[in-house]
């Protein structure tokens, strides 16, 4: 019991990063980023090849993959999102979805079929806690995450550039009139959500595997934490990260692993038709 | 003549059909059937993404249910392809009922996340519960349809699909000519004026929802009886994905458009197979190509028009001089004059803690034109957003010819008569000048779905007489340019006038006008000031907010002016004129006695 809440929230640490990456996008241009699961898979995919391949320190393959996943962001914004913005929803949804296909293929063709092992000295024997089995990896996870969220915090805060994106996440035309470069704004946000799904990219890869398809799942999971916390609500997506990850593993662990996606997904349409803008969103009075 | 050629296409292509599989044979026969099954559901997904603007990335779901329901039905209840069609069908609608009605508050990525959600649920339950769905090995040995007492081989079963695909194409079309095809496209393009015409946009949402599954279902049913057996793979998230490339790729809101992307989805992995890795990246290639290349998808590109069709020949191109009679029902029976046509008493309303209304009553009697006025962020628009429902006050009361209709959502007080009219024209912008006066006749709906599916003679009748009543509205309001231009393409002052006759079409007790003058010249202003007049004069009671201090001084019978939420004064526009509060609310305490006139500088 006290093991599946220790890994749960680990996963759900990975879910509520991922998830974020959702809520940059959205707050300032009103898009997602359906490329966000194989955003995480290149990440960790990316590590491997160093590490294993290269045979780069992990450290280091680490930070160049999260690095590298930044331009990706970058590229993806401005080749299937910016061109699409002003069309309506479902050209970007499809077009951010095919290029998500066409990286998961890509990497297929790469990396083969079966899932190979991340190396990592922190997935390789288990600490004993209180009777739970763990992996010291897993109780990094949620350091690092916290790590980053501070991170973010001090950046929105206290930087020029942060301003800037909270500028155009708060109104877009008056960031333009006080001459906010808002397109790149925009970049920045897709090249910060591809790191920040990066990042759980390589927390995670140790643990499941690396594979074509292990960033399939975790992407719609945590789009959907990202709209049961709110897609404006950073910190409510974060607690709803922990909340699902938890769950799931609760129900995984009790009513088997298949049980899991019934009960989980099941509960995420709950919570909308009960609070149809998210756990902690807020309903904006329609202006008219 | 017409008939003849009709009928002898009609019988070249029974008979192309009859002898297509054998000349293509077995393989082909099979993929283009499959291509045609399809073709039924993107049409159904069509419906709900393209003309209602509700995406949905579960059809799968929909899909495997239809597909299941058959399946089970036939191998373990022993019922045949025919009766358990409709079952299947009923199967699927029934869940997207289910789904779509607490849906309705939900917008673009919640209600996506719900889709997904529920196809995914839908994928694991087949997985899962094997006892009934034989797992991940699925159903296998469905029989293929009977005719009177004969199995359907493949090449039979293919005229069947091509029957089914016929049909619904038919039925969307019928559809989309109806009043419920301007429905769903009102509520894509602009909500708020859905429900001032007073469409229910949760109900116009359910029935897309609804009928999109169903359709979704039928598809499903005939992919289990042409396949012979099915398993959870065949629907996947993947599986949601390609149905709504294949309305993508074809053309979203065009009837046309998934007939296009259908076969040209199922062939094309065919023509890669040679790629065999390389397949799925140039689909994903393909999509983005698609959406660069060919924005409004392969027929919307070919075919540029407005988003829904008519039969062009039943249509007037310029507005006909005389009169018309009104549409269904004829005018409504007079009114009592004894009260008034609209009545606010003791409305409160305030936004996190500021009372943006404190205790405004008021009454606009039967054939009068009132006018509110204020200085900005009096709260006049949010007195007109609450009387026509759009805000619930936190206390009061709303009557309407006597009738409380306080809290009543906006669409159902537009068809208690409430008509509205918006600061900026709020138009559904796809449609044609003409559509959208169509648009205004309430109740075309109600009771007309099977009519409308079917294109019935009583449907029709009723459409001829809507639009000879809206192009009659058209030119009472003065409306001269085209009737078929998309509305988003009009200059301002003929998109106010669009509005005002699609108001007019709801025949109101009251038309409340949200400065209808600003954005206009001054020539068109004076016509402005006559046309409400005529519009006072023609029956409903107008209730105007306004800052152009001539207009209303010229033409109001009574005048109302608002101030920080409060009831400044109230009166014939000389009584308001001469009274010091409104002077010193308006040009502020030094100007203590001066002529009102110097307001006008304002607008």
């Amino acid at each position: 019991m006290f093991q599946l809440v220790l890994s749960g929230l680990a996963i759900g640490c990975v879910y509520g990063l991922v998830a974020l990456g959702y809520n940059l996008t959205y707050v300032t241009s009103r898009t997602l980023n359906f490329a966000q699961g194989s955003a995480l898979m290149l990440g960790a995919v990316t590590a491997l090849i160093l590490v294993v391949d290269f045979r780069w320190p992990m450290p280091l393959a680490m930070a160049a993959a999260v690095l590298l996943l930044g331009a990706f962001g970058l590229a993806l914004e401005r080749l299937a999102v910016r061109p699409f913005v002003s069309r309506g929803s479902m050209a970007w949804v499809m077009s951010t979805l095919a290029v998500g296909i066409i990286v998961e293929n890509v990497a297929q063709l790469v990396l083969g079929k079966s899932p190979r092992g991340l190396p990592n000295a922190l997935a390789e024997q288990p600490l004993t806690i209180a009777g739970a089995g763990i992996y010291p990896l897993e109780l990094l996870i949620p350091v690092v995450v916290l790590g980053v969220a501070w991170a973010a915090r001090m950046f929105y805060g206290g930087t020029m550039l942060g301003r800037a994106l909270r500028a155009t996440a708060f109104d877009r035309e008056a960031s333009l009139a006080v001459g906010i470069d808002v397109n790149r704004m925009v970049g920045l946000s897709y090249a910060f959500s591809s790191m920040l799904a990066a990042v759980g990219g390589v927390l995670i890869g140790p643990l499941i595997g690396v594979s074509s398809t292990m960033g399939f799942l975790i992407g719609l999971k945590a789009f959907a934490v990202a709209i049961v916390g709110g897609l404006d609500m950073p910190v409510g997506i974060l607690l709803a990260g922990l909340a699902y990850g938890v769950i799931e593993n609760l129900i995984g662990g009790t009513f088997g692993s298949s049980a899991k996606e019934i009960f989980g997904f099941g509960l995420v349409i709950l919570v909308l038709f009960t609070r149809p803008t998210g756990l902690f969103g807020r309903t904006t009075l329609r202006r008219i | 003549m017409r008939r003849v050629i009709r009928g002898i296409v009609i019988a070249a292509a029974v008979a192309a059909v009859w002898l297509l599989p054998a000349a293509i044979g077995r393989y082909y026969t099979q993929m283009l059937s499959l291509a045609g099954i399809y073709a039924i559901a993107g049409h159904g997904l069509n419906l709900l993404a393209g003309y209602t603007g509700q995406t949905s990335l579960g059809h799968a779901g929909f899909y495997a249910i239809g597909a299941y329901t058959g399946a089970l039905l036939a191998t373990k209840a022993g019922l045949g392809f025919w009766s358990a069609f409709p079952l299947s069908m009923l199967a699927a609608a029934a869940v997207g009922l289910l789904i779509a009605l607490p849906s309705f508050k939900l917008e673009g990525p919640y209600l996506a996340m719900v889709t997904i959600a529920f196809g995914i649920i839908v994928n694991s339950i087949l997985v899962e519960w094997s006892d009934l769905t034989g797992g991940t090995q699925g159903v296998l040995g469905i029989p293929r349809p009977m005719i009177a007492g004969y199995r359907l081989p493949l090449e039979r079963q293919f005229a069947v699909i091509v029957v089914a695909v016929v049909l619904t194409t038919l039925l969307l079309r019928n559809l989309m000519r109806s009043p419920w095809g301007r429905a769903f496209v009102a509520v894509r393009e602009n909500p708020i004026a859905a429900q001032a015409v007073g469409l229910s946009t949760r109900r116009v949402k359910t029935v897309a929802f609804t009928i999109s599954a169903a359709l979704a279902g039928a598809a499903g049913h005939l992919f289990a009886f042409l396949q012979g057996f099915i398993s959870p793979e065949a629907f996947e998230f993947d599986t949601s994905v390609f149905f709504l490339t294949i309305v993508i790729f074809g053309g979203a809101s065009t009837i046309a458009g998934p007939l296009v992307g259908a076969p040209i989805m199922t062939f094309l992995p065919e023509l890669l197979q040679r790629f065999v890795d390389w397949r799925l990246i140039i689909y994903g290639a393909i999509i983005v190509a698609t959406l660069y290349a060919l924005p409004r998808g392969v027929v919307g590109t070919l075919v540029r028009r407005s988003a829904l069709p008519d039969s062009a020949a039943a249509q007037p191109s310029s507005p006909p001089d005389k009169a018309s009679r009104r549409p269904a029902g004829g005018p409504r029976p007079p009114r009592p004059v004894s009260q008034p046509a609209v009545a606010l008493d003791d409305i409160r309303i305030s936004f996190g803690g500021v009372r943006a209304l404190n205790g405004i009553s008021l009454a606009v009697e039967p054939g009068t034109i009132h006018a509110l006025i204020g200085p900005n962020g009096a709260g006049k628009t949010v007195l007109l957003n609450i009387l026509c429902g759009y805000y619930r006050p936190g206390a009061g009361k709303v009557l309407l010819a006597g009738r409380d209709i306080t809290g009543l959502p906006a669409d159902r007080a537009a068809r208690l008569g409430l008509a509205r009219t918006f600061q900026t024209p709020q138009l559904f912008g796809e449609l044609t000048v003409l559509q959208n006066v169509l648009a205004g006749f309430p109740g075309q709906t109600e009771g007309r779905l099977l009519d409308s599916a079917l294109s019935t003679r009583r449907l029709r009748r009723e459409q001829a007489e809507c639009r000879a009543a809206a192009c009659e509205l058209l030119s009472f309001v003065g409306y001269a340019g085209d009737l078929q231009a998309p509305a988003s393409a009009l200059p301002i002052g003929h998109q106010r006038l669009v509005e005002i006759a699609r108001a007019l079409a709801l025949d109101p007790v009251l038309l409340a006008m949200d400065e209808p003058a600003a954005g206009l010249n001054p020539k068109e202003v004076e016509e402005l000031d006559e046309l409400i007049t005529r519009i006072r004069d023609r029956g409903p009671a107008v209730l105007l907010v306004e800052h152009h201090m001539d207009l209303i001084m010229g033409i109001s019978d009574r005048v109302t002016v608002l101030d920080y939420g409060e009831k400044l004064a109230e009166g014939t526009p000389a009584e308001v004129q001469a009274d010091p509060r409104v002077v010193k609310a308006y040009l502020g305490d030094e100007a203590g006695d001066e002529d009102m006139d110097a307001a006008r500088v304002g607008r």
